[in-house]
């Protein structure tokens, strides 16, 4: 039975989960937007996450949100590391090379968590992850508020490092024009290892907040990989604002459409619009 | 030079009739793993050939061809099923169900440069899949091939995979001519101009998406007919199995890029290392180690990985290099 | 039909910078145009509209009395028009030949007709030896005349050269200049835009003026060298 409660409680919902999905696109559009490569791996290296979260959390009995800071040190360090061994490879080489090797990762990831960890899906299930809070009548639960709380201040913290902080600004220099940014003195190679290690810490944390909240399967990083490159798509490619509103629309969407449509259609509704998107506006709504 | 007995030329006439007699031999020495992973070389080359048309000659990576693979064998299955069409008939005809369905789809994805076209493309595995779950014939469950004692040339039932495997020879003998001339003719020259630089192809006065179009359809077609082959020979097809991701849109993929996409033999070299490699760790793997499922694939992943750092132009050209010096 | 082009109150926005405002100008056959202005006037986003990559947003590109405004590229290709790029395109991983010939595919049916008109085309433009050599090897110059017999090899009637001098030193710059002459003699009607200033002078009897994307001048030679609004336009920089 729809009624104004249940809509605007997947409504708020799905917001609240836009804001983590809006936290992981931003590692997309930084990697993109510093080194213009696409990362075709980032749903996979986010899932990954999210396994490396269940196993501490199974293994050393940590609670997600204090495991966080461990795995985004984890997560960032394995950028770097990814970003000096492979991607610092194919940043000037041409687009298929760059899908190609994006995707040798992807299956190796992937495949790798199917053969090793096992295909069955995991969850996580912490003592509150139960609870629900009510606004009036409204309900929603409590792991989508801690989550998006959580997001909502790491994403302010990062906006604030880039505006603030000499490494953030040089990052956006780096961004806005590379040759500009070589001549006044900025490593470039630094700035291709720390964006990239950013994009992936971010994956990072949007991985150990919706292992929170989602059940975890191998497979589920092709989902958040179109999910993210939408919610990149929709905001504009370069723009960091319009991604963070895409998050926002795309979890909106999600949340609602959960309640309208069958599950089982919900991706193939998210994969058309993706596609429709590409044909009537390839540089997003937000973008220029 | 020519004080050497033996010649490239021998060599490839040696492997051609081995090749030829191979699935023979399997049948007679029972040798199942063997044929069967023939049985995928064969095809897998057609495919793979068949993909490259698009993706190495117009330089279009499109990750969704198992689309054309799934209407095909889906058609074929539901023309001998629910029409009693023979296979036979059936399956050229799934090829040409594949191509009507590239036209949509290719105005849909063309406009898309490089990287987002193979982005949207990737998709449609899953929007396929779906699509034949909820509205296929068959639902979830799929269709299953009849099994008619007495007519089992009528409906392509042969027992094993190596009639299979002579009828995709003869398919990838017909399409290595066909595309050979193709690939040399304008079509070959306007994919590479597509490939390099579409504006100054458009300068030229070549009209891109047309050109796209046919590479895609004669590609369309080809997986089609890959589709009702693969339908033929397990006798059975459901939308995951159709439209399976890994299976016929990136082992394809890969395939080629393994053997050398700038090479017109590539894709099939690639197809005769990838398929015996997975196969082998696959079958290994499930027979000693069956919590291990996927190993096959993650191997496949890294081996993809590490020749496009190490080998981008694939394998083909060491292999050229290799001839050379064993024949000088 | 004495004008193979004309231009007719082209405008061109891009967001809220105009390129091209309000421009007109009639081309007759056989006439070599020199379009000249500094940086940013608009004189590629002028061919790019003229050739079909970008649609103006008001005004007509009328050629051989056809209206060919918002024709995709390749269609105005195919009526004759054929247009170099400014910053070079070739195709990179084919030889020079196969460059030519892929060009030379479109307007000729048979292969081996092609064959013969790209072999043509390379010795006109003296790439002859450099038949076999890839594309991404050659010099800036030999490109450049790459892209020259390439945009022959499809006949065309009206010939855009966008900044087909730049970059070239002396010497090669009077090859070029003798190529295009030749080609010019051939009965092509060629518009050129440049920025080396003694090449357009020497090579055009017409000149036409772009600044800020408006016409400012439209006449010969002398008409325009010695036109104030010319001269201001170029800060008194002015070589002939």
């Amino acid at each position: 039975m729809l009624t104004l409660n249940i809509f605007l409680s997947c409504l708020i919902s799905g917001i609240l989960i836009g804001s983590v999905l809006s936290l992981f696109s931003l590692g997309l559009t930084l990697v993109w937007g510093v080194m213009k490569v696409v990362n075709f791996c980032h749903g996979d290296l986010m899932v990954l996450s999210a396994y490396i979260t269940f196993y501490v959390w199974r293994y050393a009995g940590l609670d997600p949100l204090l495991s966080l800071p461990l795995i985004v040190g984890i997560m960032f360090l394995l950028g770097i590391l990814l970003e000096v061994s492979i991607f610092d490879r194919i940043v000037e080489e041409s687009v298929t090379t760059q899908v190609i090797v994006t995707f040798g990762i992807l299956l190796s990831i992937r495949y790798g968590i199917q053969a090793f960890l096992g295909p069955e899906t995991h969850r996580i299930t912490t003592g509150y992850a139960g609870t629900v809070v009510a606004l009036g009548e409204v309900t929603i639960p409590l792991t989508y508020l801690v989550g998006s709380v959580l997001s909502v201040t790491i994403v302010l913290l990062f906006f604030w490092w880039l505006k603030s902080t000499f490494m953030g600004i040089a990052l956006r220099a780096t961004a806005q024009n590379m040759e500009a940014a070589k001549l006044l003195g900025i490593d470039v190679k630094k700035m291709y290892r720390i964006a990239f290690g950013l994009g992936i810490g971010l994956a990072g944390v949007g991985g150990a907040i919706l292992s929170t909240i989602y059940p975890i399967y191998p497979e589920l990083g092709g989902f958040f990989q179109i999910l993210a490159l939408i919610i990149v798509v929709m905001g504009g490619l370069q723009s960091m604002v319009g991604t963070y509103i895409a998050g926002l629309i795309i979890g909106a969407v999600e949340g609602v459409s959960a309640l309208l449509i069958a599950p089982s259609l919900k991706d193939v509704v998210a994969f058309i619009l993706f596609i429709i998107l590409l044909n009537i506006k390839p540089t997003g709504i937000f973008g220029r | 030079m020519k004080s050497k007995k033996v010649e490239p030329k021998h060599l490839l006439f040696c492997l051609g009739i081995l090749i030829l007699v191979l699935p023979l031999i399997t049948l007679i020495l029972d040798l199942p793993f063997l044929c069967n992973t023939l049985f995928l070389c064969i095809i897998y080359s057609v495919m793979a050939l068949a993909w490259n048309l698009l993706g190495g000659y117009g330089g279009q990576i499109h990750l969704g061809y198992c689309a054309f693979f799934g209407v095909g064998a889906y058609v074929t299955a539901i023309l001998a099923v629910f029409y009693d069409i023979t296979p036979w008939v059936g399956i050229p005809i799934g090829g040409a169900f594949a191509t009507l369905l590239s036209i949509p789809l290719g105005f849909a994805f063309f406009k898309l440069r490089k990287l987002w076209f193979a982005m949207a493309t990737l998709t449609l595995s899953t929007i396929f899949t779906l699509l034949f779950q909820v509205l296929g014939p068959g639902g979830s469950v799929g269709i299953t091939l009849p099994f008619s004692p007495g007519r089992e040339l009528y409906y392509m039932s042969f027992h094993g995979p190596w009639v299979y495997t002579y009828i995709s020879l003869l398919v990838l003998m017909v399409e290595i001519v066909v595309l050979y001339r193709l690939v040399r003719g304008k079509l070959g020259y306007f994919l590479l101009a597509i490939r390099e630089d579409e504006d100054a192809a458009m300068a030229a006065g070549i009209n891109v998406l047309k050109y796209k179009m046919i590479a895609m359809g004669i590609g369309a077609f080809i997986m089609g007919i890959a589709g009702g082959i693969w339908v033929v020979r397990f006798r059975f097809i459901d939308p995951y199995t159709a439209f399976d991701q890994i299976n016929f849109s990136l082992y394809i993929f890969i395939a080629s890029i393994l053997g050398g996409i700038h090479h017109f033999f590539g894709p099939i070299l690639g197809s005769l290392i990838l398929m015996p490699l997975t196969e082998y760790i696959r079958v290994l793997v499930v027979s000693h180690f069956p919590s291990y499922y996927g190993l096959h694939i993650m191997v496949a992943g890294i081996l993809f990985l590490v020749i496009s750092l190490l080998l981008p132009s694939g394998v083909m050209p060491l292999l050229e290099k290799l001839l050379e010096k064993s024949f000088k | 039909m004495m004008n193979i082009l004309s231009v007719e109150n082209v405008t061109k926005r891009f967001g809220g910078l105009v390129a091209l405002h309000n421009v007109s100008f009639k081309v007759r056959k056989g006439e070599l145009i020199g379009l000249i202005g500094p940086n940013g006037a608009g004189k590629t986003t002028l061919f790019n509209v003229i050739c079909g990559f970008y649609k103006p947003d008001t005004g007509k590109i009328i050629y051989k009395g056809r209206d060919i405004t918002g024709f995709p590229p390749y269609k105005v290709a195919k009526l004759g028009v054929g247009r170099t790029f400014q910053i070079v395109k070739p195709f990179e991983r084919l030889t020079v030949f196969d460059n030519i010939l892929t060009w030379a595919l479109v307007k000729y049916k048979m292969f081996q007709e092609a064959v013969e008109k790209a072999k043509e085309t390379i010795e006109f433009v003296g790439l002859a030896d450099k038949s076999n050599v890839p594309a991404h090897s050659l010099i800036l110059q030999d490109k450049k005349r790459m892209e020259l017999a390439r945009v022959l090899a499809i006949d065309p009637e009206l010939i855009l050269l966008d900044e087909i001098a730049a970059g070239l030193n002396p010497t090669e710059l009077k090859n070029t200049m003798e190529i295009i002459k030749r080609i010019f003699e051939s009965g092509k009607t060629i518009i050129v835009v440049e920025h080396v200033m003694r090449f357009v002078m020497n090579l055009a009897e017409r000149i036409i003026v772009l600044h800020h994307g408006e016409i400012i001048a439209d006449g010969t030679r002398d008409e325009v060298s010695s036109d104030p609004k010319v001269i201001e336009a170029y800060l008194g920089v002015k070589e002939v």
